[in-house]
């Protein structure tokens, strides 16, 4: 599904990732942990186009993205849950659903986004019942819920989070952490940045370790789960 | 001053405050999608009067039929003003955008001073002649046709924003631009879009004023700075902030220049804005500033 090959890249003159490479199986959940300013969200952006590589090469089924605009980049099947949610505050919820399927309405799908919006409020019922709701009235963790609601509604074949864990009490993270792990039966890849390494393998297949902007480390998520070095080296408590 | 005289002067100060309204509609359309000031707004509120008597002279065309084809006229000049002088910016910064609107406006106003001439240019009414009485108070019949216009395009713009998937895309870039695109929204364009837009509801304004003002290469000045108090005054960037700052404008300029001197009238506006700058910057609707993410 998604192929990274010697990923460069950065802001201005300041070079975060060194030359990363990993990849993401068709409907595997794939997480990637690292700690603060490891580079997550600099790679998060790169692959969904909101930041342009400086070298290297990103392939989604096949298909080179690298460098192209989020707004194809989302057309092509890549959605992500960036990094602080970015709900569209002065928008409802309904309108913010609406928006996340803005490619799919300008294609004429109608019919085919009220099905996904059905799905989605069935994944998040809270969602349903606060749909008229102006989104930057909703707590953290259903702004949360709301920003995977979004990117769920392009109906992407490759899912990317950013930190959806972040800021949100440990009973809130679980519920969200179920509705992630739920996505893998209907056929959704996942690739799931997060610092909060425990929750994050648990629902995952495979994991990757980003430290200073450097791949140190890939494998089985049990496998990394029981290796007691790992644990106490990157993942901290 | 009688009770008919006091509604005479609401009246008056309602129409002038219904064009007020529609130039801080457009000011509040761009700076919803690119947080800048368009300087350029009363050059097309001008473009929309002068296209619109030109086309008149000419052409012989009715009045009725030149609101889409001034609004389509003046939408074309926003597009290519967009295109060549903003689209192209690598960082287009609020402030830069703002300064270049500035530049727009000056080139604006030399092609239509240019194509169409400097003579002050005048269109007949819609419709009728014989004043009309509303409510004890006698308008012309031109003052009905700019409140029923007024309404119209407030209330189209109201449901494009709310209920049409460019509106609620547009408002969305505005909210978050990254988050926008992540959704698929090609961002710019939104700003193109929004720049066709309000050169359309300035056209609209400056056409269903002429018959009642005339119009002239330097109206559009004026005109600008007006609707950019009103829009200030209401709260830079609501929609319903534009059409109440429009309106307190255009009642306070009525009244001062009716009540103490017609002298006044002009410096009305600039007393609202520096009270409006200095004591509630948000406007009479706006949020505090701290809260616009
Ligand atoms: N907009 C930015 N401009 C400059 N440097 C940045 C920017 N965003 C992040 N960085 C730097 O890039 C590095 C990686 O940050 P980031 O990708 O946000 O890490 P993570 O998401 O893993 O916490 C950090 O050193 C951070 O300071
Ligand atoms: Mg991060």
């Amino acid at each position: 599904m998604l192929e990274v090959s010697a990923l460069v890249s950065g802001y201005g003159r300041i070079r975060v990732l060194n030359r990363v490479s990993l990849a993401v199986a068709d409907g595997e959940i794939v997480c990637l942990i690292g700690p603060n300013g490891a580079g997550k969200t600099t790679l998060m952006r790169t692959l969904a186009g909101t930041l342009a590589p400086w070298e290297g090469d990103i392939r989604l089924a096949g298909e080179p993205i690298a460098g192209r605009r989020a707004d194809h980049v989302v057309g092509r099947g890549l959605a992500l849950v960036p990094e602080g949610r970015r709900i569209f505050m002065p928008l409802t919820v309904s309108e913010n659903l609406e928006i996340g399927a803005y490619v799919r309405l300008r294609a004429g799908a109608k019919a085919e986004a009220q099905q996904t919006l059905d799905e989605v409020l069935a994944l998040f019922p809270r969602l349903a019942e606060r749909r008229d709701q102006l989104a930057g009235t909703l707590s953290g963790g259903e702004q949360q819920m709301l920003a995977i609601g979004r990117a769920l509604m392009a109906r992407p074949r490759l899912l990317l989070l950013d930190e959806p864990s972040m800021g949100l009490a440990p009973m809130v993270v679980s519920s969200i952490f179920k509705a992630i792990a739920s996505l893998r039966g209907r056929g959704t890849t996942v690739l799931l940045a997060e610092q909060n390494a425990r929750m994050a393998l648990k629902i995952a297949d495979r994991g990757y370790i980003l430290i200073t902007g450097e791949i140190v480390r890939e494998g089985a998520a049990r496998a990394l789960l029981a290796d007691p070095t790992i644990v106490s080296t990157y993942l901290g408590h | 001053m009688d009770g008919s005289q006091l509604l005479q002067l609401v009246a008056s100060g309602l129409v002038t405050g219904s064009i007020y309204a529609l130039v801080a509609l457009g000011f509040t359309v761009i700076f919803k999608s690119t947080d800048a000031i368009n300087f350029a707004q009363g050059e097309w509120v001008m473009a929309g009067g002068m296209i619109g008597a030109f086309l008149h002279a000419s052409f012989g065309l009715a009045p009725l039929l030149l609101l889409p084809v001034c609004a389509a006229a003046v939408a074309l000049i926003g597009l290519v003003s967009e295109r060549l002088a903003i689209h192209p910016l690598k960082a287009p910064t609020p402030m830069l955008l703002t300064l270049i609107t500035i530049a727009v406006a000056i080139t604006t106003r030399a092609a239509i001073t240019l194509v169409l001439g400097k003579a002050p240019a005048g269109l007949p009414s819609f419709s009728g002649s014989e004043n009309v009485a509303v409510f004890g108070a006698t308008l012309p019949p031109q003052a009905l046709w700019v409140f029923g216009i007024t309404l119209l395009v407030m209330i189209g713009t109201h449901y494009f924003f709310q209920r049409s998937l460019l509106g609620r895309a547009m408002r969305a870039a505005a909210a978050d631009r990254e988050a926008a695109g992540l959704v698929g929204i090609n961002v710019s364009r939104m700003a193109m879009w929004s720049f066709v837009i309000a050169a359309a509801i300035g056209a609209v304004a400056g056409l269903i004023i002429t018959p009642l003002t005339l119009t002239s290469v330097n109206a559009g000045l004026m005109l600008g700075f007006k609707g950019f108090s009103a829009a200030m005054l209401g709260g830079l960037g609501n929609l319903h902030g534009a059409l109440l700052g429009g309106l307190v404008l255009g009642l306070l300029e009525s009244l001062s220049a009716g009540l103490l001197s017609s002298q006044f009238k002009d410096a009305v506006a600039f007393v609202v804005l520096l009270v409006v700058l200095f004591l509630r910057p948000a406007g009479l609707l706006g949020r505090a500033s701290t809260e616009r993410a």
